[in-house]
């Protein structure tokens, strides 16, 4: 499977070919330079893009003290009344800038970086479901105090007699749901796929929230100007959604049109996907990132995986590479050639463009290694990598051999640690690599392997912004 | 810390400015009819609305319908010798209970007003702006009938 004259990259540097068995005397294309994507966020548009949440922020939270709600902070339920307006105006801006963090629109991954993106995501996520909830909880409470009436009674007159109250509270229940099983001891409790379906079903509660917000809110009853902003910046966040997570993904399949070419075992529990397609040099893609596949297939098209691609497109040719654990990277293993396959993506931070010194050390933890594999294609001739391939066993070291072929390539070294925990601690790699600390630090594997290698990295006294992380979560 | 202050101050940017473009409505201020035919529905043509004086030197007039979001509500007014001797609400329907409340609060309150102002020149009630915006344009609405001056 492996030749040694295959130049990928316009003759500039060699790397291992991975054709399917019966097309290795196929065409061997020269390609141009790999387009790669995402270049290192810039600290400017970072600001940037923080001063406009902040603005919004701001807007949001003038709109209760203007439009009346404040002045009535003596009467009965008003301090209530107002608390709760507020809540619920910052808890939905905080959805707001949630749906448009998971758009996933590049320009805001080039701002916050892609996996910036996602933390920013999950890191408002407590606060925009806290939020809301308060807010059902505050103004409930304002409407009692201001009818005199019992709690639970009046929970009932507000769904009975408001306009658009019952579906905003099937919203409001979606959301709690959505937050419960968010939480991380149950979340990982659920298959990744279900939970995804379920987590879906935040867009809808939004939507049917909107109603309520602009015919009840107080901001927004008789101020068109305010009612006009809030349903325009609604619809741009769905457009950017839209856009990127569904328009782009299904313009990019239908242009690269992939199938399944051949499936190859590499090792115990661990199969390349080898897919074939069109105009993959036109492909942006950087080594070490991911995308979402779909196997289009009457049986497993509605999951959406992240599978690592394990080397840059090979034209007509991408490989990913995948560990069987799940129910569906087993049945993975058996799926016919021919089938077709949808993308989306590629995603993922872990590339040559997150490099902030000049030499680096890849450390690989089981199939964490294709991650590595690719990435390695990034870095230049002459860069000296260091990479440490981490296994139980000799069959368990996949795509050892190609990882080798690119390092020699790039004047590196390649270290190969077999054996459990005990007997091949993680400060070894410590010994082995004396400049660790002068070097960017890219780990990748399970999520117990990454803790510890970043714990040891640190240890050493390599910086954050030098050290970089890719989790398989299996 | 830089990225904690760049939020802070963007914030306190945002807040500033809608506070500053809208002003604080601190005391619910006077009613000024600012643009009266965005909030009046007419009443149907033909209608009667203006009725015989009914003892006298006295007349009634329903006041347009005023539609103030969170409800509707006009009101009749009756004038004896050029004075205001009478207001009450002939119709009143709101999107909540709340509102129902707020406005049960507020008319008592916007009647005395109307009486001893013998005019609109009223402040509205606090937490009821729009209420006694509706109440007062209602009532404008029946003077204008009875050309009450």
């Amino acid at each position: 499977m492996i030749t040694r004259t295959w130049l990928p990259t316009g003759g500039t540097l060699d790397t291992p070919i991975f054709y399917p068995r019966a097309a290795v005397a196929g065409p061997r294309v020269r390609t141009e330079e790999p387009r790669t994507s995402s270049r290192r966020p810039s600290a400017v548009s970072f600001y940037a893009t923080l001063a406009v949440a902040g603005i919004g922020l701001g807007l949001v939270l003038g709109l209760p003290v203007v439009d009346g709600t404040l002045s009535e902070l003596h009467l009965r339920g008003g301090l209530a009344m107002f608390l709760g307006s507020t809540t619920g105006l910052a808890g939905t801006y905080a959805a707001l800038l949630m749906v448009v963090m998971a758009s996933r629109a590049p320009a805001l991954e080039r701002t916050l970086g892609q996996d910036g993106v996602l933390l920013w995501h999950r890191r408002l996520a407590p606060w925009t479901i806290g939020l809301i909830a308060a807010h059902a909880v505050l103004l409930t409470l304002a409407y009692a105090q201001a009818a005199r009436s019992g709690v639970f009674g009046e929970v009932g007159v507000l769904l009975r007699t408001f306009p658009n109250m019952v579906t905003a509270t099937v919203a409001l229940a979606i959301m709690v749901l959505i937050g419960l099983i968010s939480i991380r001891q149950v979340r990982s409790r659920i298959p990744r796929e279900r939970w995804w379906v379920l987590h879906l079903m935040m867009y809808a509660a939004l939507a049917l929230a909107f109603a309520h917000e602009v015919v009840l809110g107080p901001s927004f009853v008789r101020h068109p100007v305010v009612q006009y902003a809030w349903t325009i910046a609604w619809i741009l966040a769905a457009a950017l959604v839209l856009t990127y997570r569904v328009g782009v993904p299904i313009y990019r399949s239908r242009r690269h049109r992939l199938r399944v070419a051949e499936v190859v075992r590499e090792g115990p529990d661990v199969v390349s996907v080898i897919l074939e397609g069109e105009a993959l040099d036109r492909l942006v893609i950087a080594g070490g990132q991911f995308c979402e596949w779909r196997f289009l297939t009457p049986r497993l098209w509605w999951q959406a995986h992240p599978f690592t691609v394990s080397a840059l497109p090979q034209p007509p040719y991408l490989r990913l590479t995948v560990k069987g654990v799940g129910d569906f990277t087993r049945a993975l293993a058996s799926i016919a050639p021919g089938t077709r396959v949808a993308m989306e993506g590629p995603y993922g931070a872990f590339t040559v463009h997150a490099q902030r010194r000049r030499h680096a050390l890849l450390i690989a933890g089981g199939v964490g290694v294709t991650a590595v594999r690719s990435l390695l294609e990034d870095l230049p001739l002459k860069s000296r990598p260091v990479v440490v391939l981490r296994a139980a066993s000799e069959d368990e070291l996949v795509l050892a051999d190609e990882v080798e072929e690119l390092v020699r390539h790039r004047k590196g070294t390649t270290h190969r640690l077999l054996g459990n925990r005990e007997a091949v601690p993680m400060e070894a790699i410590a010994r082995l690599v004396p400049d660790l600390a002068a070097r960017d630090v890219f780990v990748s594997g399970s999520p117990g392997f990454v803790r510890d290698a970043v714990a040891m990295a640190q240890h050493a006294g390599v910086p954050a912004e030098a050290l970089h992380q890719e989790v398989y979560a299996l | 810390m830089r990225r904690v202050l760049t939020l802070l101050g963007a914030t306190a940017a945002g807040f500033t400015s809608v506070v500053a473009l809208h002003g604080t409505p601190g005391k619910a201020g006077p009613i000024v009819r600012s643009a009266p035919t965005t909030t009046t529905t007419t009443p149907k043509p033909g209608a009667p609305t203006t009725t015989a004086p009914a003892g006298p030197g006295q007349a009634t007039a329903i006041g347009p319908l005023e539609n103030y979001s969170y409800g509707v509500m006009s009101v009749k007014v009756v004038i004896a010798n050029h004075h205001i001797v009478g207001l009450h609400v002939e119709k009143l329907q709101t999107l909540d209970s709340y509102s129902q409340q707020l406005a049960s609060y507020a008319v008592p309150i916007l009647k005395a007003e109307v009486l001893k102002a013998q005019g609109i020149r009223i402040n509205a009630v606090t937490g009821a702006t729009y209420t006694s915006e509706a109440y007062a344009y209602s009532i404008q609405g029946a003077l204008d009938k009875l050309r009450f001056k």
